[in-house]
Parts: structure tokens; sequence; C-alpha cells
């Protein structure tokens, strides 16, 4: 399943029936019900709405892995650093995990936006991730006490297992099915919130399509222009499972070799 | 152990200074103007523009404002909020019960549903209906947030009628217990689309966290005792499994504070998301610090509450405290 | 036209009101209107929101009251409110109003001459902040010669003398006397205001509901309506859901996108006029980043006319607005009595406007770009996020202009970030829209040079042509009306050959309401001044709409069977 969204997403331009940002006439063209010519519809621009899904997984997908790839590594590294060195050093960390976490996300992006313009996919993506590692990092934490805690990981310390390989043959593959949960609804939730952080004028700018802005893009008329909110929906829900195949291996086959 | 509580609420203290100190600073560093979409289409004279904002005092450098405004703490005022003409501390006192009412509601039905939901889940892996459930949840979380509470107001409100489509009350409805009845209808399709979304949220940590204790030595230990299936599911594998999901509160309690925004917004439920973000967006300055202020508060004494609970949930983890 | 016949079909519905005065003239009903965003201040000084406008006119009564033809020329057509007449001095250089004895603040005071003395201070006094402080730019001074008499005193003729007096409002000066100076915008007097109107202030819940009641024994009658309340609905999406289903009686302005969906419902009714709101593409003369500089593409007029050339603005208006907008002319709206819909325009060519960029030696690259040396014919419209229409329009334009190889980027920000970069002139290009009034003195801030713009600073693209300021002044100084006019058509005329900006589109104004309201008359300037004056009949009104106070038996009888109304249309 996600050989098919990733097929989609390297191949799927050349299979674009049209250009994504071509209007083929906003008069009479627009916001057209799905068709023979036009699978997915047209938006409210009359550009069609499969050339712009076709196009705008690979930004949607790149900017969603990105983010999440950043979130989940910080995450980690916090929480399991703290838990690992604990006193002063955990102290100081969780509280710096309170501080980002109470602090107003919205302010800081503002202010990014303001001084910088727009910002290119990228950095956009690494902006989400840097501002939500905090969960991970809490969960991480936690669950690496746990981890420490046990009888198998007490003993391997005992023995002098040296710390990298701890880390690496021990308490990484415990943190996995925090780290997949954590990973599969970060990345569910990113699609939306590039289109939503739109507002503040960071994001895909038009006329480029993503996910997100597709289903903006229908204005709140979720049931007159439903196929502009369904399709994109569909390969959010589509990735999203396949993403979660993907985890629920690696978790498992990680469990399965100690 | 009152010692250690003690510290920690001192250091709480702390994270709520700095973060409202940040945020007075940045608030102030973003371009904009408090009294902007007042004037945006008016011919105000650029002296009376400025003789205003020097009225409320925001042409000082921002660290006499800063100084002013502990000052004013201090005497328990947060200030003037120039976009709605009201004190800030009216503004909040007003949207914070709305909040509480609705995150506490969402909350309860979403904690208790997602973790029973998860553990029966990662206890039963296999069975078709977890999986059918698990998938449910992932489509949930893949549905943009403002597309499932469209929905639901334009289909269970709108289309059949069965709720009112926004708001926390009827205008001129009934008083007594008449209108608290009133209150709880409204008060059903928003949290029931927040319980959803936090339910899924949920119900997947809980699930990876038991299917991590499933196999554990000491389930298949108390097993291996002969003691009976469900008092080691409950005993035994969802006590440990807890950990996780009672981490995930304290830091969700704060992300839905902010992270109800769409939904407050399309419900018209007037609290604290909505409220912060058109602050922030309008540059009402005053009232972006009070809310600050108030988030803030909150998400130390919800990282606060889940750490104590996880201590109480995995006593191992008290000796490690030490 | 609508007007018009909007007022004959009223004129018997008025006499029912007014024949009623017996039972309180109380005909029931509360209007609940569903509002985007809350009131940002509730005394008319103060306010500068339309919510707030809305609130703080139902609230007080003006001196008088730009009539329905909205004439602002002299004093023809103004409606007697708080001044029950008036007399010009001999030079007229002084009006004197002779305030109607009858009017009382809501707490029973009388209103007197002093009051608009407090009016005027209150504005005038720049500590207050008020955003009418140019409206009453020719306001020497105001006396109160005896209780009921205030004279208005000007320092020379001009032709909105009259409205500059109206703007005025008068405010209670026993209640804001004491107040110390440049603490009007946090007492208590402003957020519980005691005003003049026919409604008064019940309650605020801010962000949430705000509600005013009809006053009892009001000196221009009861309003029929009993009960107003504003009910915050932040979701456009929501604010019409509320309308469909029954929860909300008014929602105003009603995109043009939504009429069609309106008019299916049976229990709603769309109201429409002309509208006040006109958009355009403004460029920018200046460098953004260096005002002293010129800008290194629009300060060449030939460009700014070819890219205007290269625009097919009927296209683009149909394709946001279907038919709910009409063509601009220029920097103004139909309703305003200057307007001129015969402004010779530069009309829609593409091929000619390829053919003038070619011979400015912009010429067209290998990626479809124009460029002429090592310049690309690149440039950005700045535009703010909050803005549906100016999204779409950002985008088509963007698309029209690719056409003809033009690189257009979209820089959409969040409204604050937008709005200081436009009044910092960073920017290469911007969608804008002004909201004009009945008067055109508006354009003197909006394209005038700081010579003439009085402190306002809105000509952020600093167009500069001092033939158009001379015009603009000679047209906003004339008494006549048949000069202002040609002053002003002159300058109409030299902007839009400047091709200062492109001129987009003209909205109309549409509102949709509960069917169950009898409206005399639809003012579209302002459709919430003949609020008093809308009815209910008997058999319609739904549970809300019967008063606590005033309901008689019939009321509630009434109320009870008409329930079914609330159910959602198909």
């Amino acid at each position: 399943m996600l050989a098919i969204v990733l097929a989609v997403t390297v191949v799927g331009p050349w299979f674009a029936p049209f250009s994504p940002t071509e209007q083929l006439d906003p008069i009479a063209m627009a916001s057209m019900p799905p068709s023979f010519t036009h699978p997915f519809g047209t938006d409210t621009f009359s550009r069609d709405v499969l050339s712009r899904v076709l196009y705008g997984a690979r930004v949607s997908l790149g900017i969603a892995t990105l983010a999440v790839a950043v979130a989940l590594s910080l995450g980690t590294l916090v929480g399991a650093t703290a838990a690992l060195v604990g006193g002063r050093t955990d102290l100081l960390l969780m509280r710096l995990t309170d501080t980002a976490l109470a602090f107003p996300r919205i302010l800081l992006l503002l202010l990014l936006v303001a001084s910088t313009g727009s910002l290119s996919a990228p950095t956009f993506a690494l902006l989400i991730g840097a501002t939500g590692w905090m969960t991970t990092a809490r969960l991480v934490r936690q669950e690496t006490r746990r981890l420490l805690a046990t009888e198998h990981l007490r003993s391997a310390r005992v023995l002098g297992v040296p710390w990298p390989r701890l880390v690496r043959r021990h308490l990484l593959p415990g943190l996995l099915p925090t780290l997949a949960a954590a990973g599969t609804i970060a990345f569910a939730a990113a699609v939306p919130l590039e289109a939503g952080l739109s507002f503040l004028g960071l994001g895909v700018q038009p006329p480029d399509p993503s996910w997100g802005n597709i289903i903006t893009g229908a204005e709140s008329r979720v049931l007159e222009r439903w196929w502009m909110v369904l399709f994109p929906t569909l390969c959010i829900v589509a990735t999203v499972l396949a993403a979660n195949v993907v985890a629920e291996r690696i978790t498992v086959e990680r469990r399965r070799r100690p | 152990m009152s010692r250690v509580l003690l510290g920690r609420l001192g250091q709480a203290a702390l994270v709520v200074v700095l973060v409202v100190c940040t945020s007075f600073v940045l608030i102030r560093l973003a371009p904009g103007d408090p009294f902007a979409a007042i004037y945006q289409s008016q011919e105000v004279p650029a002296p009376v523009r400025a003789q205003l904002r020097s009225s409320f005092g925001f042409d000082d450098p921002v660290p006499v404002q800063f100084a002013r405004f502990v000052g004013n703490i201090a005497r328990g005022e947060f200030g003037w909020s120039v976009t709605l003409s009201s004190p800030v501390s009216e503004v909040i006192g007003r949207a914070l019960p709305n909040t509480l009412l609705l995150m506490g509601t969402a909350f309860f039905f979403g904690l208790l549903g997602g973790a029973a939901l998860g553990a029966w889940q990662g206890w039963r892996p296999r069975s078709t209906l977890s999986r059918v459930t698990d998938r449910l949840g992932l489509l949930v979380l893949s549905v943009p947030e403002f597309v499932l509470a469209l929905l639901l107001m334009l289909g269970p409100a709108l289309a059949w009628g069965l709720f009112p489509v926004a708001g926390m009350r009827q205008e001129f409805g009934p008083g007594g217990f008449a209108g608290f009845v009133d209150l709880l209808h409204h008060l059903v399709l928003p949290a029931f689309a927040l319980s959803l979304i936090l339910m899924a949220v949920v119900a997947r940590h809980q699930r990876a966290a038991m299917l991590g204790v499933r196999d554990a030595e000491f389930v298949r230990a108390a097993r291996a005792r002969g003691v009976p299936e469900n008092r080691v599911f409950v005993r035994h594998a969802l006590r440990n499994a807890l950990v996780p999901v009672l981490t995930l509160t304290g830091v969700l309690l704060p992300a839905l504070f902010g992270g109800a925004v769409l939904v407050e917004k399309i419900f018209a439920w007037p609290g604290m998301g909505t409220t912060t973000v058109d602050a922030v967006l309008s540059r009402d300055y005053h009232l972006v610090v009070g809310c600050v202020v108030v988030s803030s508060i909150c998400v130390v004494i919800g990282t606060l509450l889940a750490d104590l609970a996880v201590l109480w949930a995995d006593p191992r983890l008290r000796e490690t405290q030490r | 036209m609508r007007l018009l016949r909007s007022l004959a079909v009223a004129l018997p519905l008025v006499v029912i009101a007014c024949g009623d005065p017996s039972t309180g003239g109380s005909s029931g009903g509360t209007v609940i209107i569903g509002s985007p965003a809350d009131a940002d201040a509730l005394l008319p000084p103060l306010a500068g929101t339309v919510a707030g406008l809305t609130v703080s006119d139902l609230l007080f009564d003006r001196l008088a009251e730009i009539g329905p033809e909205l004439n602002v020329n002299g004093d023809s057509g103004f409606m007697p409110h708080i001044a029950e007449r008036w007399s010009w001095s001999d030079d007229s250089l002084a009006i004197s109003f002779s305030i109607n004895p009858d009017a009382r603040w809501h707490d029973g005071t009388p209103v007197r001459a002093v009051d608009v003395v407090m009016g005027f201070n209150v504005i005038r006094d720049t500590l207050n902040g008020s955003q009418l402080i140019a409206d009453i730019g020719g306001v020497d001074s105001v006396v109160a010669v005896d209780s009921l008499t205030a004279v208005v005193h000007f320092a020379e003729r001009a032709a909105e003398q009259f409205l500059a007096a109206t703007r005025i409002t008068p405010l209670p000066a026993h209640l804001l006397r004491d107040l110390a100076p440049g603490t009007l915008r946090t007492s208590d007097e402003a957020r519980a205001p005691v005003g003049s109107g026919r409604f008064r202030f019940v309650e605020w819940r801010p962000r949430q509901r705000l509600e005013l009641a009809a006053v009892d024994g009001h000196y221009r009658g009861r309003p029929n309506i009993d009960r107003v309340v504003f009910s915050i609905t932040p979701e456009p999406a929501t604010g019409l859901a509320r309308m469909w289903a029954g929860e909300s009686d008014v929602w105003a302005p009603l995109a043009p996108n939504d009429v069609p969906t309106a008019e299916q419902y049976d229990h709603i009714r769309v109201y429409s006029g002309p509208g006040f709101d006109y958009g355009f593409l403004a460029f920018n003369f200046r460098d953004r980043r260096n005002d002293n500089r010129p800008h290194p593409l629009f300060a060449e007029r030939e460009l700014r006319r070819a890219l205007t050339m290269a625009v097919d603005r009927d296209a683009l208006r149909e394709a946001i607005f279907g038919d709910a907008a009409m063509r601009s002319y220029g920097p103004f709206t139909r309703p305003q009595n200057t307007a001129d819909t015969t402004i010779t325009q530069i009309p829609f060519n593409r091929t000619a406007a390829a053919k003038t960029l070619d011979s400015l030696g912009w010429r067209v690259g290998d990626d479809g770009i124009r460029r002429r040396g090592a310049q690309r014919l690149a440039f950005g419209i700045l535009i703010p996020t909050s803005s549906t229409v100016r999204n779409r329009a950002s985008v088509l334009l963007q698309e029209q202009l690719r056409q003809v190889g033009v690189d257009v980027t979209i820089e959409s920000m969040e409204f604050g970030a937008f709005y200081g970069r436009f009044t910092a002139g960073d920017f290469d290009a911007t969608i804008g829209g002004w909201h004009t009034t009945p008067s055109p003195g508006g354009i003197r801030g909006t394209w005038g040079s700081p010579a003439i713009s009085r402190g306002a600073d809105q000509n952020a693209g600093h167009y500069l042509n001092p033939a158009f300021d001379q015009a603009v002044e000679a047209g906003l100084g004339s008494i006549d009306p048949a000069q202002r006019a040609a002053h002003l058509r002159r300058a109409y005329q030299i902007i839009v050959d400047d091709a200062a900006a492109i001129w987009l589109y003209e909205v109309r104004n549409h509102a949709a309401v509960h069917e169950r309201f009898n409206i005399p008359s639809w003012r579209s300037d302002a459709w919430w001044l003949t609020l008093g004056d809308w009815t209910v009949d008997p058999d319609k009104r739904l549970p809300r709409d019967a008063a606590p106070r005033t309901g008689t038996d019939a009321d509630s009888a009434a109320g009870t069977e008409a329930g079914a109304a609330t159910e959602p249309a198909p």
C-alpha cells in the first residue's frame, strides 16, 4: 500500500491530465463536480483537482514526513537524554519542554512569517517539527524510565553493556511502539496543519497545490463542493493507513528479535 | 514528598514566568498595531493614532511596559483589551468557564473512551473488531478537524435538526433546569467532535502501551501463577500500560486548550482558544498576555498532575526519582 | 430602484405601527443578528468596526440623519432626529440646531445643548483617539446658546458642512463631565452606555452576545421590535447555518456566492442594494525598500497601462462574484452622488498589452517571462489571508498576467503583518478595497498626496499627481453640485488614465433576513438604521418574539404555534 502511495507521489505528476495551475475557464468551468474529463472535479478556479492532488502529493507528503521526522528525533533526543542522565539535566529539559508546551505556537510562527515573509517548504516543515516535539519528549522520557526499571535493562546495565549499544539494542526497540503511535498521529495531523497555517501566510503559496490547500479551497462548503474535500482527504487516509502498516511491521519485527 | 511537590510547584511558577515574559516581548515585536483593525478604513490622522497608542502606553520602551505590567499584575489587574473595550479579566473570566466545560466534557469521554478502547485493542490485537476500530481511529485522525466539525454541524444539527447549530444557549430560552438541559444540548456536538479526536489519539497510545506490556515478564508471571485473565488484565497489564496515557494527558491538556480553536470557532463556542488566537491576530497586547498567563498555568498544572498520576500508577518509578 | 419600490410598500405598515400607541407601540419581535465579530466599542466617537458602528448607531441618535437618497450636499434630505429643526446663519458659517424637547437619555435625563458640546469635545480631544476627527475637520466650535439650542460654527463654507455637523453625536454630558481626560475609553460609561437612540443597552458579554432593548416613550416612537441581540458567530459557514436553521434572524453582509443558497430557503429573504466597497490592484510608485527611490517597474506609466490592458476585469469579476458585482470605473462607488460611469477606461486587450510590453523593451524569455536586460518582469501582490475575495482575485490575476509573460508572486499574510507592510509601503502591488461613504471626500486620504490627505496615510502606494490633487481639491471645495461633479470627474479621469491601480470590482450589498419581519425600507448603506421600524405579523411570531415585559396574551398564544417555523427548511 505504501508502495502505491509512493509510486503515485513520484510518478503521479506525469499522469496528471492537466497542469495543476492552469485555469481552464474560471467562469464556466469553476467548481464542477466530478465528470469523465475531470474525475475529481474542478476547484473554484476551474483547475483540475485530480492534477492538483497528484502534484500536491509530493509537497504534502514531503512536508509531513520531514516535520514528523524532526519532531520525533528532537523529542526522542530530549526525552531519552532527560531520562538517561537524570538529575538536574532531567529537571532542566523537562521544564524546557513545559515552557515550549505552554508557549502559544501561533505567536512564534507569526513572528517568523513577519520577519521572513514566506518560507520555503523544507524550512516550513522544519518549523512545524521544531514546534511540535514536546509530546514525544515527555512520552519518551516516561517510557525510557519505565524501560530502565525493567529487569532486562537493569541487568544489561549491571553487566556493563556500553551506552551506545544499550540505547541501540535495548532502549530504542522498547521505545518503538510509542514512537510509532506518536508518529502516525503527527503524520495524520501534518497535512491539515499545513493548510491551517496558511491563514498566517505560511505553507504552500498559491498557485501551487497541496492536499491541504485543496481542502481549504472549498471555503468551508464541505457538502456543496464535496469533491474538493473528499478526494484529498481520502489521499491522507490512504497514506496514513499505509504509514501505519509500515510502523506496525517495524514494531513487530523489532519486538521479535530482542 | 511534600518537599518534592513544593519544589515542583516552584519550577512550575518559573515556567509560567518564563512563558509570560517571552510572549510579552514577542507580541510587541510582531508587526501590526492594536488599533489597525479599527482604523483600517478610516481617515485617522497619524498624530491621533500616535496619541492613542501612547494613552495605552504602547509606545513606551518594552522594559517600561513590562515593569508597568508587573505592577498591575501585583495589584491583580490584567489590563485592558482594546479590541473589545473591556477589562482583560472580564474577557477571560467569561471565556475560561466555557472552555473548562467543553474541555472537561471532551476530556472525560475522550480519555476514558480512548483508554478503554486502546487497552482492549492492545489486549486482543488480532480480533476483527479491534482491527476495525483501530482503522477507524486512523480515519478520524486523518480527517481535518474543521471538516469533521463542519460535517457534524451540517448533518446532525442543520439537516436532521437533532441539535442546535452553534452557540452555548438558545437566545431567550428557558431558565433553571430546562436552561441547563439546553446548555448540554448545545454542548453535545462540539464535545463529541473533540472527544472523538481525543479518543483516537489516546487509544493509539494506549494500544501501543498495552501491546508493550502484554508479553512482559510480570504479566506472564501473573498468568503462570494462575491469576484469572480478567484480573491480569486489570491489575497488572492495565495499570502499567496507563503510564504513557497519563503522561499524554498532561500534554494533551494544553494542546486541547489551544487546539480546540477550530471546533470553538465552528460551533461559536466562546472559549479560550479563539480568544487567544484572535487576540494574537489583532495584536491586542494585554489580552494576549492575559491569555498566556491563564493557559500556561493550566499547562503546568496539567503536567504536574500527570507526573503525580504516573508516580501513583507505577510505584517503581518512585525509586528512580531519588 | 429597489429602494423606491420598498418605500411604496412600506407606507401602510408605518401607519399601522404608529397608530397603536396605547399598548406602548409594541408589536413584539426579537431580532437576533449573527455577527462575525464583536463590537470594538459602543460609543459613536470610539467605535471603528462595522459591528461597533451598528451597535452605537442603535444606541445613539444623531442630530440629523442622512436621508434614504444619500444626499450629503447641504442639508437637503436630512431627517431630523435629536434636532427637530435647524437654521443657517446668513454667512452660512453657523448652523443652529434646536433640540427636540422630548428627547431623553436612557436614564431619563433630558437631552440638552450641552450634550452636543460634549459630543464635539470628545471627538476633538485627541486623547480619545476618535476616528471621527477627520470628518468634523471643518467645525470650528460648538456653543450651547441656551439649553435647547446648540450652534455649530465653521471656519469656511463647504459643500458637506451639514454632514460634518451631524457627525457630532450628542453624548450624555451629565455622565461624562467628570471623567478625567483620556479615561473615556476605559470608563464604565463607554462599556454600558446611556444613549439616546430607540434601543437601550442591556448586557454585553464580550465575544458572546450583546443585548439591546426597546426604549419606551422614545421621542421618535417606541420601536416595534422589543429586543435586539448580536450573537457572535466567527465562522461564516456557521453564521449561515444558523440562519438556515432559524437560530438567527439577520446575516449581513451576505457574501455574493451565498445568495443563491439563501434564496433556496423559504424562511429567508435576501435584501440587496448598491454597495459602498470597491476593490482594486494598486501599484506602488516607490521602491518597496526605499521610499525615496521610484519603483523599479511601476514608476513607468506605460507599463502600468499595459498591465491594466492585460487584465480581463469582467472575467475576473464574474469568476469571483458571478453577477453580484459590477465593473469598477475608478476610485468611487455608484451610490455616491459624484459617481461617474462614463469615465474612459483602459480597455482589455491582451494583444495590444503584449505589443506595448514588447515596445517597452520587455521581451519574452525562455521561461515565458518577459525580461528587459537583466531585469525580469516579476512582482509581488500583497494580500491579507483573511480576505477570501482578495485571495481569489490574486490567483486569477496571477494567471491572467502570466499569459502576457509577467511573473506574479502572491504575498499573502495575516492581517497584522499585511497591515504593517502596507503602511510601510513594503510591497510592489496590493489588492485593496476601500469602503466609501455617501461623501466622496475620502478620496483625499486614499489617493491624494500627503499635501491634501490631512494626515491620513492610506495612499500607501504613493500615487502622486498634482493635477489629480488639484482637481480633487477643486471638486470637494465647490458648493455647487454640478461644479463639484465636473471637477471630480476630471480627477477620476486623471487617475484612471495614470493607471494608478487596476480598478477591479464594485460589490453589491446583500443581507439575509428571516422572512417574518416586515421591513418598511432597506437602507443599503446602513440597514440597521430602520431596525426600529421592523414589524412581525402576529401569526408569524416565534416563541422568542414574545417580549416578557410587555407581552400580552395574544403574544404568547401566537408564539407557541409559530414554533414550527424554526424547523430547518430542506
